[in-house]
């Protein structure tokens, strides 16, 4: 309740009616939002490390990166933080070989003098950058109806 | 072909072209070369060269916008891979140092490229790679261009 004066002289009271509620409801929206954010994080990584694997067998527009399949078989996705994660190559030694699956993975996405650039990263993000914003907003938007 | 601004019916093409005329002309060769070799090129060799070289090569680009909605203009973010390949990896970073020292340099307004049409320079990550022989430091840039 707050008083003020009116044109009067006379003290006036105004009532605020249903802040309390409006405080509650906003909480509660502003949890929705972060678990919204968070799940559709989540589905966004795994959409995209399923991208970068197609890249890599050669089902998108990259020349295919497939010898014995250990880097796509290495690609995963893994969470971060609360609406973060990374989607990588998860570090594997080659057998016969003191590559890793790092190694193998900046040389694709980078070229070298000899390997023209694959960018299976690189493209993927690009062409997906669209479709992942959509796949967070509508689990945002899903948590608040 | 001298390209001095970005036109929107040509940007890829005058992009290139631009950014690797102005890196010609503001960054030192180290050794001097014949004619027939160049020191900036817009595509990875395929032939043998002679190291250090500077390839400039697009990476792609994305529309950020339209410039509202009775307008046919676009927001958008040009990305260009500027990538050092040397004989070491000394002279790899002092020639990567020149050129992020020119970009960083001309964004202002009356700067080469801010006069050629491109704002907001962003450098988004440099990598290294190296290989037996030669060590290449790959850049990767993105300028703002309103496609009016």
């Amino acid at each position: 309740m707050v008083k003020v004066t009116g044109s009067t002289g006379k003290a006036i009271n105004v009532h605020m009616l249903g802040v309390g509620e409006v405080m509650r409801r906003m909480r509660l929206a502003k949890k929705e939002i972060e678990s919204g954010a968070d799940l559709g994080v989540v589905k966004a990584c795994a959409f995209i490390e399923e991208e970068v694997k197609e890249s890599i067998i050669g089902n998108r527009a990259e020349r295919k990166s497939v010898d014995t399949g250990e880097f796509a078989n290495s690609i995963e996705f893994t969470k971060t933080g609360k609406a973060k994660g990374v989607v990588a190559p998860k570090k594997k030694s080659y057998p016969n070989s003191n590559q890793t699956t790092l190694d193998i993975a900046l040389l694709m996405e980078k070229g070298t003098s000899k390997i023209a650039p694959r960018r299976h990263f690189g493209n993927t993000e690009k062409r997906n950058k669209a479709k992942v914003k959509q796949i967070i907003q509508k689990e945002i938007e899903g948590g608040l109806i | 072909m001298t390209v001095t601004e970005i036109n929107s019916s040509t940007v890829t093409t005058d992009l290139i072209i631009l950014i690797r005329d102005k890196l010609l002309g503001n960054i030192t060769d180290p050794i001097s070369r014949a004619s027939n070799e160049k020191f900036v090129m817009t595509s990875y060799p395929k032939n043998a060269v002679t190291y250090p070289i500077i390839t400039v090569t697009d990476t792609g680009s994305t529309q950020e916008g339209k410039l509202g909605m009775g307008s046919q203009g676009t927001i958008m973010r040009l990305g260009v891979e500027i990538r050092v390949w040397a004989r070491n990896v000394k002279e790899r970073d002092t020639i990567f140092d020149e050129v992020y020292d020119y970009l960083r340099t001309n964004q202002l307004e009356g700067d080469d490229l801010t006069a050629a049409n491109l704002h907001d320079f962003t450098m988004n990550s440099v990598v290294n790679v190296p290989e037996k022989d030669i060590q290449s430091k790959v850049g990767e840039f993105t300028w703002l261009y309103l496609c009016i």
